[in-house]
């Protein structure tokens, strides 16, 4: 017997009892897969950017507001303001959703600067918080002046 | 003498070649053997096949509260061999990046407010949960893997906060011998998801894979050899799941 025909046949010796002593479960099982990858991510507010302006006509204390657009998917804007800088005491929603852009405070009192920011919201979502923006109001008993 | 030896041998090469065409027709039989024997062994398969039904029902980027949007995966069962068929799902996730306060946007710690995930198919019509648990609560709190070991070949080891996986949920308690199953993968976002949520991501992997029926009979760890479709088959033996 060659040597060739010696290793096959231990060879098929050996797969015969490895067969026969393996139990059931050690044998290979046919087996299939596949994947599919779904992504979600929630969307950033966008940062509006504030502008203001003193509101015009005599002894008005007055400051117009107006700010770039956010995210399309913002449901409106969320106003602060007051004499504070770092809290604001005020916080105004202005009507009329994400394409409202302006909004024209009531006459302002004291004396000192005012200050304001504007957010985009969504639901209870906020956009970062707009840059700082300040008017000068003089005003007592209603009456006064916005520079 | 030499003459003689030629004619022996003449006399032999006649001699030889007359009995070579007598015996050539007595040996001239008609004989037939029995026709061997062949034997085939083709080995059965087990095959599924994914189609991506595409097409997520909305867009699934720039989520905000309120909103929803489901994908589908069709897979069709193709083998030869009847097979069982499970769904694995991994869930990875992430918070806003930029400098602040945020939360992962799959969070089962906080069920009410985070991304409320699903899993259910058609024929059959199953919804997928964790055996006791809550539908959101996909998959156990794991180390991200990288490209090798993760079920899509995609590296989360890095990029991603928490992953998340749940493995052998059993679409149904009989073996497939064909069919179509169509896999919905659902997101919400609550109305009043907390701002924190904003900017974070979650990937839902499904993989849905089978084994053959045929000795290798269904056990599980929860209903034995009844289990519950939609409900993880922790395999027993000698069942398992490759």
């Amino acid at each position: 017997m060659s040597r060739r025909h010696t290793i096959g046949f231990l060879t098929a010796a050996a797969v015969v009892v490895t067969s026969l002593a393996m139990p059931p479960w050690a044998w290979a099982r046919y087996g299939s897969s596949g994947s599919e990858t779904n992504s979600f991510t929630t969307g950033i507010l966008a940062t509006p950017f504030l502008t203001a302006v003193c509101g015009t006509g005599l002894l008005k204390s007055t400051v117009n507001l107006s700010w770039t657009l956010t995210s399309s998917w913002a449901d409106g804007y969320e106003i602060r303001y007051g004499p504070s800088a770092s809290n604001p005491s005020v916080t105004v929603v202005p009507s009329g959703g994400r394409t409202t852009q302006t909004y024209s405070t009531p006459n302002l009192t004291g004396i000192g600067d005012y200050f304001f920011t504007v957010t985009g919201t969504r639901s209870l979502w906020r956009s970062p918080v707009s840059n700082q923006v300040s008017k000068n109001i003089f005003a007592i008993i209603g009456l006064g002046t916005c520079s | 003498m030499r003459r003689k030896r030629l004619q022996l041998a003449l006399g032999l090469v006649a001699v030889v070649a007359i009995a070579s065409t007598s015996v050539g027709v007595t040996l001239a039989l008609y004989s037939s053997k029995p026709t061997g024997e062949t034997n085939t062994f083709a080995a059965g398969t087990v095959s599924v096949t994914n189609v991506l039904t595409g097409a997520c029902s909305a867009a699934t980027n720039n989520m905000a509260p309120g909103d929803t949007a489901s994908c589908t995966l069709a897979t069709t069962y193709a083998g030869t061999l009847s097979g069982y068929m499970a769904l694995d799902v991994f869930i990875a996730t992430q918070k806003n990046l930029a400098p602040g306060s945020w939360t992962d946007l799959y969070n089962p710690a906080d069920a009410t407010n985070e991304a409320q995930i699903t899993v259910s198919s058609t024929t059959p019509t199953v919804s997928y949960v964790v055996a006791g648990g809550s539908p959101t609560s996909f998959g156990t709190l794991g180390t991200c893997p990288g490209a090798v070991t993760s079920l899509d070949g995609h590296d989360y080891s890095t990029g991603y906060d928490k992953c998340y996986l749940l493995s052998n949920l059993l679409v149904q308690t009989a073996a497939f011998a064909s069919g179509t199953v169509t896999f919905t993968t659902s997101i919400s976002l609550p109305a009043a998801e907390p701002n924190t949520y904003q900017g974070g991501s979650a990937v839902v992997v499904l993989a849905a894979h089978a084994v053959q029926s045929k000795n290798n009979a269904i056990n599980c760890t929860a209903g034995g050899t009844s289990p519950t479709a939609g409900a993880v088959c922790a395999p027993v033996a000698p069942f398992a799941w490759s």
